[in-house]
């Protein structure tokens, strides 16, 4: 009996045996086939975390409150994302995207140079010099700040045990040194150096996972050594620190130094030149200077008979028709030439007519006579910045802050702006002279926090057009405005500092606010001209260009005068402005309307309203 | 063959004829190359020592900058929409000779807006 069950439960054992082992197998094989892809799937997630990870983190550094946008970061931000599926054999279509925008990367990093003849970063090093002797160190505070953060990273880091990484350690004095050697390298501006400490920082979280990555192993090195003086002896990090500041500091002194001397040596040689022979630079200045001196009068003035012309100009001024009131105050200067509010008044009205150089001549006339009066000043500022003049300008904006009651003390401060005749040639200043300018200007802002002095913000705003800073330029013209919103000369600037850099569309907003408040504003309508032609909207800008030309030459004045027979002969040729007229020529070019290029050389103004009638 | 860039320079004669102490204080000579379609088109010259700028190479006179540039960039370089110094980088503007005297006439070529 018994062998008979036996015999009958073998093959039941069997069969039970036979499909364990079948069991066994297909399991095993599903496991190989479900498991293994399961495995790898999670080490390419965690790559792929990795280098998200990678690039997420050098965000923190980008946007952070480090020092400012590093573009090297940015560049190297692009780079990694590409790297990072190379492995994969994963076409990264990104690169080619990114491949294009090399000019977008250009921009962005010439959008962080400054305009050229302030480049000098050794300029910034001046400034971060003084400005380290006036509020004590502040790279001290952060790094001690930053000392405390990383040893709380590092604490939270030795929390999740990386036991494996620890035996990479070798001395730690070979690795500080590698740190130091690290920082030792050559530095161009310590802007750029302090993005470069954060940098470690958000290496820590990531350490947190396991991964096998070589690039992090001997990065953690190195975090990690730094941070055990923290751990073991807290005094050694400090002294890193010193040493590193010190270090700084002697960089920094260096090129101080060098810049000094480099301005020094050029100033000797351009003194040298001077004296010995004349050198045609000096003798061009000193005609260009004088090339302003005389103004122009128009010839056969129709407002020549005229009773009282200075007030009656003054009349125009407020009904806004600005070519009729210059006829006028011509008129009323060459009657009283010793009265320096109608030269005042001559210079303003010109610069608003689009008539630099004459204003310029005008409003020196007015300077001579009164030297302290701070419209003139402000005016001939403007006007020499339109004319490329940087040191006039310079030092019309320099004496406007000497003479103004709120502010001499900040320029007696400085005696050194005060001194003259120091520098030679008028369009190339040194690069500090107009950065101190800037300095006190906004020291003179910082005196009253509360209230805002448009002139001043105006006169800052001249000076950022001057260095290049457009953006800063517009800030200071909408501070301005919020005083006074209904200034069309502010207007006009804000918008001037939107065209000059480059952005056009809100220029042409802000001229239309200027001309709404003003519509014989005809330096306005120029500009807006000039805007639409820079927007390739070229019939657009000639019949603005042509609008001011037919006021210019068609003034009321000559209209309502009672003398008729001088009013008809006046013809108002000279009344019309030469930068209206050669860019009208530019434009009528870039048309391809060379048909009417004869119109433009005889200044048949006419013939041109004709062809634009429609 | 007209190009855009007659435009840009005769508004550089008209302007050197108004401005002769500016374009004086410049002093330099320089030679552009204008290329249309990747050959050289025309050639200007701009002699700012005498005030004077005309088409074809220059006549009795070193050179001292030659710069090569494509028509439509030369025009955007005069309208400001293209920074000199960008197109430098991005190879649009190829300079040889004295490099620094062109960002002495960079404000002579543009079109400023009047402040």
């Amino acid at each position: 009996m018994v062998q008979s069950e036996i015999w009958r439960s073998k093959p039941i054992l069997w069969r039970i045996g036979f499909r364990a082992a079948i069991y066994s197998i297909i399991i095993r094989a599903l496991c190989n086939t479900v498991v293994k892809p399961i495995a790898s799937i999670t080490t390419d997630k965690q790559l792929r975390s990795i280098s998200t990870s990678n690039t997420m983190s050098f965000r923190p550094l980008v946007e952070g409150d480090c020092g400012g946008v590093n573009p090297l970061m940015q560049l190297g931000g692009q780079f990694t994302r590409d790297v990072a599926h190379k492995d994969e054999g994963y076409v990264q279509r990104h690169f080619e995207r990114a491949a294009r925008p090399e000019e977008q990367l250009i921009n962005e990093f010439l959008g962080q140079v400054t305009a050229p003849p302030q480049s000098f970063q050794m300029d910034t090093l001046l400034q971060e010099m003084r400005d380290i002797n006036i509020h004590g160190n502040p790279q001290q505070q952060m790094h001690s700040q930053q000392a405390e953060q990383w040893g709380q990273d590092f604490a939270r880091g030795l929390a999740t045990a990386l036991p494996n990484k620890m035996i990479h350690m070798q001395a730690q004095q070979q690795d500080l040194q590698h740190a130091q050697e690290f920082f030792d390298e050559p530095l161009i501006s310590s802007q750029n150096f302090r993005s470069l400490p954060p940098l470690r920082q958000p290496l820590m979280p990531i350490a947190a996972g396991q991964q096998q990555d070589p690039f992090f192993d001997s990065a953690m090195e190195t975090i990690i050594t730094d941070n055990l003086p923290q751990a073991a002896q807290g005094e050694s990090l400090d002294d890193w620190i010193s040493d590193y500041q010190r270090s700084t500091e002697q960089k920094e002194q260096t090129a101080a130094n060098f810049n000094e001397k480099f301005w020094e040596r050029l100033q000797d040689e351009w003194q040298k030149l001077a004296d010995e022979n004349e050198h045609p630079w000096l003798s061009e200045y000193n005609d260009n200077m004088d090339a302003y001196k005389e103004y122009e009068f128009a010839e056969g003035n129709p407002m020549s008979d005229v009773e009282n012309p200075f007030e009656k100009g003054k009349e125009y001024l407020a009904k806004g028709d600005i070519p009729s009131a210059v006829l006028c105050f011509e008129v009323a200067a060459k009657k009283q030439p010793d009265r320096a509010e109608v030269w005042q008044l001559l210079g303003t009205s010109q610069t608003e007519n689009e008539m630099d150089p004459q204003a310029i001549a005008a409003l020196k006339r007015a300077y001579d006579l009164q030297p302290d009066n701070q419209q003139v000043l402000m005016a001939l500022a403007a006007c020499y910045t339109n004319e490329g003049l940087q040191n006039n300008a310079v030092r019309m904006l320099c004496n406007w802050l000497a003479v103004h009651p709120k502010y001499q003390h900040l320029v007696a401060a400085h005696p050194e702006l005060q001194a003259e005749g120091t520098s030679l040639a008028s369009s190339l200043i040194g690069p500090s002279k107009l950065r101190d300018l800037q300095q006190i200007y906004l020291e003179a802002v910082r005196q009253h926090p509360s209230e805002v002095d448009a002139e001043v913000q105006d006169a800052l705003g001249v000076l950022y057009n001057l260095s290049g800073e457009f953006d800063k330029a517009v800030d200071c013209y909408h501070s301005a405005l919020q005083v006074d919103p209904q200034n069309a000369k502010t207007w006009n600037r804000l918008g001037a500092s939107l065209a000059n850099g480059s952005r056009s569309v809100e220029a042409v907003e802000a001229y239309q606010q200027a001309l709404q408040l003003q519509p014989g504003f005809i330096r306005v309508r120029y500009n807006v001209g000039v805007c639409c032609m820079n927007l390739k909207a070229y019939k657009e800008a000639v019949e603005h260009l042509l609008t001011a030309l037919t006021m210019q030459a068609h003034t009321n004045a000559a209209r309502e005068l009672p003398n008729a027979a001088m009013a008809a002969t006046f013809r108002g040729q000279n009344q019309m402005s030469e930068s209206i007229w050669s860019t009208l020529k530019m434009v009528i070019s870039l048309m391809g309307r060379s048909d009417l290029q004869s119109h433009v050389s005889d200044r048949n103004l006419a013939a041109l309203n004709e062809a634009f009638k429609d | 063959m007209s190009l855009q860039s007659d435009a840009v320079f005769q508004k550089i004669i008209d302007g050197l004829k108004d401005n002769e102490a500016k374009a004086k204080a410049v002093n330099g000579v320089f030679l552009y190359k204008i290329t249309k379609d990747g050959k050289v088109a025309k050639e200007w010259t701009l002699d700012c020592k005498n005030a004077k700028a005309y088409e074809g190479p220059a006549q009795g006179i070193k050179v001292d900058t030659t710069l090569t540039v494509a028509d439509e960039d030369m025009v955007d370089i005069a309208l400001g929409k293209l920074n000199p110094q960008a197109a430098f980088m991005k190879g649009k503007l190829k300079i040889a000779g004295n490099i620094m005297l062109t960002q002495k006439l960079a404000p002579l070529l543009k079109t400023d807006a009047k402040l």
